[in-house]
């Protein structure tokens, strides 16, 4: 891929059942030993329906395309109930084992997966990690580059750390299995996530004001009958990181946008004491703050500069992110996904909110960025403000939390943390 | 479902496109616009109703380009600031005319075809390069993709205090930046996926073009507004 598709340069030779990939006289030849799912299903799902996805692939590679070997396919991962669906319609899972699919109905020697885990919830997680094994035991080689490693810790057969490209670390299964806890010991050392996140203990905030309070909200997109949110109340207090989790689809993202006042509620109210008790009129004065998933849908102009001096007349502190100083004159689409991420925080936090909501801000983020985006948002807390975050993320339950909701089928419930983070955890611990 | 074939849909709305372009005065253009537009529509109002309010505030910017640059003739309308002209009037209608013309038509052909049906259509029927046939297709997939991310760019917009829908020419600068730079990036990643399935060793079959009923009738609307624009040449 590097030096065929992405202009790369590529030195040394591969030998890959009798081709050389890196020859671009070979690479064509490559999908048919080979198959690849890539990190983010929509950036390789081309067709309408997962049976014409499935079929690009039998069609490409010059098989005889008939709905007994569509329909075999889609079964292996459970989509044959779906086969004529809208892709659009499928959950984060059922697109990633549809991009399994149509990466293995040719039935390739080896199949390479590129952060199978990143954007998937625990359910999407377990079933991607259930088919990886099922292919292993089938006697398929599989390939697994990932961030979280301690999923695939049980499965792992070789195991390799690369570190700015380079190789610092090269073990078997054997060794792996042997000296289990000292492995993972060395893995978080070297900043692969390894190990099951423990969880800290923070005070509880209960004494504090209360910023927002939603109570009995009911939403329904207007294309639909059903509702998102139906009949659902919480409270957030001055200085709390909330974590709202749940399955994909749950509702936990619209939640965020009607909190924020970007949707209006059907039914059920907001109050913000800092607004007097006015309802309604979150969005005026900014208090509510939604961060979306996808942080190039937060720019407006051409330079990083005037993106943040739109913000605030305030001028920027730039010690506390020192490389923006750097990228002042760049686009903002021509930073990296983490720079542009980041400029996404500073934009919210310049606009001076009570509350930010953090829509999934941790996907496919490693440990590193991880860490960053736990310090900055205590440090945001630290100022007295709020956090509420929609995500899938142990990690972030274990390290920020101090109060926790779970999102199932439009209503939510409050728990304890432990609870939320126990309920993340045991779809993939069944697994392991 | 008896289906309109993806190739008949594809000469239809070509065709339609090259007929708004010929035709010259406004009587063939209103028959082309009252068959094709409403029927678009109808079909693709649900669908792609943010494609056809973009359109519909594009209007404001061609009427202002009227009357810059056709602004000549009896004057119509005396607004105090600003006399619209018979030639704005004429010429802004045309336009719209022609461009409701060819919106019906990619309505009709783009909510009533199947990607993968069409590039397979457009390869094996019309004998398209599978290139250009992939890439069409690619495109109208994208559609959906596109509107979700014009939904939450709006909704972005409205808490960093911008307008919803952009009306200035720098506000659809702002609003079409993060529509490119997502899109591209999704266009590269997509063309890198499609070449990990071995598009690049896709060999087409070729077949003959076969009509059902449906594509009769397609066919013989598509002659008949033919005949209509030649007649009232």
């Amino acid at each position: 891929m590097i030096s065929n598709l992405l202009n790369g340069f590529v030195e040394g030779d591969v030998d890959l059942y009798g081709i050389n990939p890196i020859d671009p006289e070979d690479f064509p030849k490559v999908p048919k030993f080979v198959g690849v799912v890539l990190q983010d299903p929509e950036k390789q799902l081309v067709m309408p329906t997962p049976a014409d996805e499935v079929s690009f692939t039998l069609e490409n590679l010059g098989f005889t395309v008939t709905r007994e070997s569509i329909m075999n396919s889609l079964k292996n991962v459970g989509l044959e109930s779906r086969a004529y669906s809208p892709t659009e319609y499928l959950s984060g899972g059922e697109k990633k084992r549809l991009c399994i699919a149509a990466s293995i109905v040719h039935k390739p020697k080896l199949l390479i997966f590129d952060e199978p885990t990143a954007n998937l919830d625990p359910w999407g997680v377990s079933e991607v990690i259930n088919y990886i094994k099922r292919l292993k035991e089938e006697g398929s080689s599989v390939i697994v580059i990932e961030h979280k490693a301690r999923h695939f810790l049980p499965l792992t057969d070789k195991l390799m750390v690369l570190i700015n490209g380079e190789q610092k670390l090269n073990l078997t299964k054997d060794l792996i299995s042997s000296k289990y806890e000292e492995v993972v010991n060395t893995l978080n050392n070297l900043g692969v996530d390894a190990s099951k996140p423990n969880l800290t203990r923070r005070n509880e905030l209960y004494t504090k004001p209360v910023v927002i309070t939603a109570n009995d909200l009911w939403f329904r997109y207007p294309s639909s009958k059903e509702y998102v949110l139906k009949g659902v109340s919480l409270t957030l207090r001055k200085g709390e990181v909330g974590v709202v989790v749940g399955r994909n689809g749950s509702g936990k993202s619209t939640l965020l946008k009607v909190l924020s006042g970007l949707y209006k509620p059907d039914k059920g109210s907001i109050k913000v004491p800092s607004l007097n008790g006015i309802n309604g009129k979150v969005r005026k004065r900014n208090l509510v703050f939604y961060v979306p998933q996808e942080p190039d849908y937060m720019f407006i102009h051409n330079t990083v500069l005037k993106e943040l001096q739109s913000c605030s007349n305030k001028s920027f502190n730039f010690d506390e992110v020192p490389w923006v100083k750097e990228v002042l004159n760049e686009s903002p689409y021509k930073l990296s996904h983490g720079q542009r991420r980041w400029l996404s925080y500073l934009i919210a936090k310049l606009h001076s909110p009570e509350v930010v909501m953090f829509d999934e801000p941790t996907a496919g983020l490693d440990i590193r960025l991880l860490k960053q985006f736990v310090n900055w948002v205590k440090d945001f807390v630290s100022e007295g403000k709020t956090v509420l975050i929609a995500t899938h993320d142990v990690r972030v339950v274990c390290d920020i939390a101090t109060n926790a909701f779970i999102m199932s089928e439009g209503t939510l419930s409050q728990v304890s943390v432990e609870e939320a983070r126990d309920y993340l955890e045991k779809p993939v611990e069944v697994i392991s | 479902m008896i289906k309109v074939r993806p190739v008949t849909l594809f000469i239809y709305g070509l065709t339609i496109t090259v007929l708004a372009f010929i035709a010259r005065s406004t009587e063939q253009l209103i028959l082309l616009t009252l068959i094709n537009a409403p029927l678009g529509i109808y079909l693709g109002f649900k669908r792609l109703k943010i494609l056809i309010i973009l359109f519909l505030l594009g209007l404001i910017g061609l009427f202002v380009n009227s009357l810059i640059f056709a602004n000549s003739g009896i004057a119509v309308l005396d607004l105090q600031f600003i006399t619209v002209r018979e030639g704005a009037i004429t010429s802004f209608s045309k336009v719209t005319l022609r461009l409701l013309t060819i919106l019906g038509a990619a309505l009709i052909f783009v909510t009533q075809i199947n990607v993968r049906d069409f590039i397979k259509s457009l390869e094996e029927e019309l004998r398209f390069p599978k290139d250009i046939a992939y890439a069409l297709s690619v495109g109208l997939r994208m559609l959906n993709i596109l509107e979700r991310d014009a939904k939450e760019i709006q909704l972005v917009r409205v808490e960093r205090g911008y307008r919803k829908v952009p009306l200035t020419p720098a506000d659809v600068g702002s609003f079409l930046r993060p529509l490119l730079s997502l899109g591209l990036e999704r266009a590269i990643w997509i063309g890198i996926a499609t070449e990990l399935r071995g598009f690049a060793l896709r060999n087409p079959k070729r077949a003959e073009i076969k009509v059902g009923v449906l594509d009769i009738l397609l066919y013989s609307l598509l002659i008949l507004q033919c005949l209509a624009i030649l007649i009232l040449a």
